[in-house]
């Protein structure tokens, strides 16, 4: 059983979005999932299974991206705002890992967009979810855990 | 200074190489690879002066690759970037040969003393 909190989970995301983006992340609203989404997802396998998601509309991936690479939104390729988006997960749940019980691995990251989506974590369950928001934009992360 | 930088993501090797310059390693020249199997071809292709080792990757792993350039017999002087930073790794990879392993996130002082241990 992990201990993480949601407090936990928020001050992760925010060293990586402080650190990698310049940006200060807050407590926000809930992100819509009506509209065009971005999710990225990293499986953790060992002494601790579950997975570390980050969500948020496209347009905030996109603009995420550009801050991580120092660019314009406009000018970032589909596949390059996939790229950031993942390596941002990625990040996170090195922090997360770093938090957890036992030896653990991470996966490479899994990006998928579009509306309406949810992901299924198959014998994973919820464990702990934050809202957050950085410049306006909001962003979801949750923590899965399997029992 | 030839230096390979080894990670499947594009992203991040493009945030590798911006914060190797800003560390003072602007001189340097620098190669890419998305995974083991490439970096291996990239050892081939030219001298290499330190290779920069992603932890998880696809196809060839780096931890995986430096196992297998162990085994060969394989002389190159190399560290880890990656979030895989617990003990455990650590020792894994120092076993393997790492001369370093600098986590993500990571800063232009983190490099700068990655190489001092390098002997770079």
């Amino acid at each position: 059983m992990t201990t993480i909190t949601a407090t936990e989970l928020a001050r992760s995301a925010g060293t990586i979005w402080s650190s990698m983006l310049n940006i200060d992340l807050a407590p926000g609203a809930i992100a819509s999932p009506d509209g065009q989404m971005h999710i990225g997802c990293i499986n953790i396998s060992g002494a601790w299974v579950g997975a570390v998601e980050i969500a948020c509309p496209t347009s905030a991936a996109r603009e995420f991206s550009a801050r991580m690479l120092q660019t314009d939104a406009a000018s970032l390729a589909e596949g390059d705002v996939n790229d950031a988006f993942g390596e941002l997960a990625n990040l996170v749940a090195g922090q997360i890992k770093s938090q957890l019980p036992g030896s653990t691995q991470l996966s490479v990251p899994m990006v998928v967009n579009g509306q309406q989506m949810t992901l299924s974590m198959g014998r994973c369950r919820v464990a702990c979810r934050t809202d957050l928001a950085g410049e306006g934009h909001p962003l979801t992360v949750t923590l899965y855990a399997q029992d | 200074m030839k230096l390979l930088i080894v990670d499947d993501s594009k992203v991040m090797r493009s945030i590798i190489i911006r914060t190797l310059k800003a560390a003072g390693y602007g001189d340097a020249v620098f190669a890419e690879a998305g995974n083991g199997i490439e970096a291996l071809k990239a050892m081939r292709e030219g001298a290499i002066d330190l290779m920069l080792l992603d932890w998880n990757m696809p196809d060839l792993n780096g931890i995986d690759l430096a196992e297998k350039m162990k085994a060969a017999g394989i002389k190159l002087k190399f560290g880890f970037v990656t979030t895989e930073t617990s003990d455990e790794m650590r020792k894994r990879a120092t076993a393997a040969g790492a001369l370093f392993l600098v986590g993500k996130p990571f800063t232009p002082e983190a490099m700068q003393a990655a190489f001092a241990q390098a002997g770079l």
